[in-house]
């Protein structure tokens, strides 16, 4: 008990050293890795199941398209959320983490093209906020011959609402299609296909003067 | 590896402000700000095969009517499709069903028997022998296959070259541009009375229905790529293959990038002829400079081309 006052004691003292010397200490000391993620969630429109076996209807696949449609959405929640929505990304312009649910080659090519993928490298100078929006799924899955998902297509619109730092925001929008394959036993994106189209807004005028009460 | 990245400034259109507006949730109306701009960017990576060797695939057409397996039909249609994987390039070699050419173990034949000899196994040793090309794929598939399949994908748009009608194959198309749904597509690529060159143009038909097969494939994948999974599985439930289909995806993938344009649509060169009371073909021997420059790099040099059968009709 003791120890653990002693700490507190401590932290404290560091903090309020910090908070005096800093010319913009509290600044200094957060880091934006501190800021909360946003939640984000895809509304899943459609799953739709594709034979390849002419015997098998399609309604036989549909619980297992369903499936495979939630997984693919589990992946690009955390990928959009990675590449647009967690500020310890965007504020750093620094995207390493939103890689890891693509499969190397996609990785690699995915790397070279950040202006379209992500909110950008220089996101953290432009915005002070990105807050998510009603972005939607719908998902089709290629199955083989013994019913397995093979390949799933996850065709996505997000929407985001960057509020800016000089005032006005931007309105992030990105159209997009995925191909998700196992690999390694997990689904991996292995291609993809991103349109943006970013409305701009500006400030809101000031409210002009109100006329007397009649 | 394809990929582009644009950036560009655009008026914003009343459309897109209404879309993106409304599904933010603000309730601004529109007069209350100014709606600038669009910033457009574009990212894309399909993960194209790639290699320094050419692949091969045997594309046949059989004859088979339900009940028969498909593959122990007379092979009315045999192409050889070499793709250049280096040069994103195609060719497209066409065999006269009434070829005549040694069949492994059974003497000279109709190349079209062969696969109701042996199945596509030794058309395959047929068409090596002949060529000396190896193929690494082949793909049967029969009238209920094609019809099937083209109606699973919505129609096949095709530019019809010359008037057809044939009671036969129940062609009737007038030339230009049309969309064909699979019965009709299927007497497309059938018809060879409307033809004067007849099997040869038969044959040049065929790989045009491919070429505009795989026009409307990248077309439709530039608006909607999920229609991809839509075509493979069209052509999985429809066809007999010896690739898998996590083959069959990558090939997908790799003829998106393929121009039309550089895809070469042949025949093999010969006459006609007849032989103990059989109407037959007889390829021109000199064809052999032809497959030998297939062979090399899957891409035919220009003055290796044959001259097209439907030329004089187009």
């Amino acid at each position: 008990m003791i120890i653990a006052l002693g700490v507190v004691a401590g932290l404290a003292v560091v903090g309020a050293v910090l908070v005096l010397v800093g010319n913009n200490p509290v600044a200094d000391i957060v880091h934006p890795s501190a800021r909360p993620v946003p939640e984000f969630a895809f509304k899943i429109t459609r799953s739709e199941p594709i034979p390849t076996d002419p015997k098998t209807k399609t309604q036989q696949l549909k619980g297992s398209a369903e499936s495979a449609g939630d997984d693919a959405a589990g992946i690009l929640d955390a990928f959009y959320t990675q590449a647009f929505l967690d500020p310890a990304n965007w504020e750093d312009g620094n995207y390493d983490d939103a890689w890891d649910s693509f499969d190397e080659a996609a990785a690699a090519a995915a790397q070279e093209q950040l202006a379209g993928l992500t909110a950008g490298t220089t996101a953290g100078d432009t915005f002070e906020d990105i807050q998510p929006g009603r972005s939607v799924l719908r998902s089709e899955t290629l199955f083989d011959a013994d019913g397995k998902p093979m390949t799933i297509s996850a065709t996505v619109t997000f929407k985001a609402t960057a509020t800016k730092k000089a005032g006005g925001s931007t309105i992030i929008v990105s159209e997009a299609n995925f191909f998700l394959q196992q690999v390694g036993g997990e689904w991996k994106i292995i291609s993809f296909q991103v349109d943006r189209a970013d409305v701009e807004r500006a400030p809101k005028p000031p409210a002009s003067p109100s006329g007397s009460a009649s | 590896m394809r990929r582009r990245a644009v950036f560009a400034v655009a008026a914003v259109t009343a459309w897109t402000l209404g879309s993106a507006f409304g599904s933010v949730g603000t309730t601004t109306v529109a007069s209350a700000q100014s709606f600038m701009e669009i910033g457009l960017a574009h990212a894309d990576y399909v993960p194209k095969l790639d290699g320094s060797r050419p692949i091969f695939i045997l594309a046949l057409g059989s004859d088979s009517r339900p009940g028969t397996p498909v593959d122990r039909g007379l092979s009315d249609s045999i192409h050889i499709i070499g793709i250049n994987l280096a040069k994103d390039k195609v060719s497209i070699l066409g065999f006269p069903r009434d070829s005549f050419v040694e069949i492994p173990g059974r003497g000279t034949g109709k190349i079209n028997n062969a696969m109701a000899y042996g199945g596509p196994e030794l058309t395959i040793q047929t068409v090596e022998q002949l060529t000396g090309i190896r193929f690494d794929y082949y793909v049967v598939t029969g009238f209920v296959g094609v019809e099937q399949a083209i109606d699973d994908i919505g129609g096949l748009t095709i530019d019809v070259p010359f008037p057809m009608q044939d009671p036969y194959s129940r062609s009737d198309f007038e030339p230009g541009v049309q969309t064909l749904n699979g019965h009709d597509t299927l007497a497309f690529a059938r018809d060879r009375h409307s033809l004067l060159s007849g099997d040869f143009g038969r044959s040049e038909n065929q790989g045009r229905a491919m070429l505009a097969a795989l026009a409307q494939l990248r077309k439709e994948f530039a608006k909607d790529p999920a229609r991809l999974l839509t075509w493979v599985g069209a052509g999985m439930r429809n066809v007999q293959t010896n690739m898998s289909l996590e083959e069959v995806m990558r090939l997908a993938f790799t003829a998106l990038s393929v121009n039309p344009k550089h895809v070469l649509n042949m025949v093999v060169p010969g006459g006609t002829a007849t032989v103990g009371g059989l109407s037959i073909v007889t390829l021109d021997p000199n064809a052999k400079v032809l497959y030998d420059d297939l062979g090399d790099d899957a891409i035919v040099s220009k003055k290796n081309i044959p001259p097209s059968p439907t030329a004089d009709q187009a």
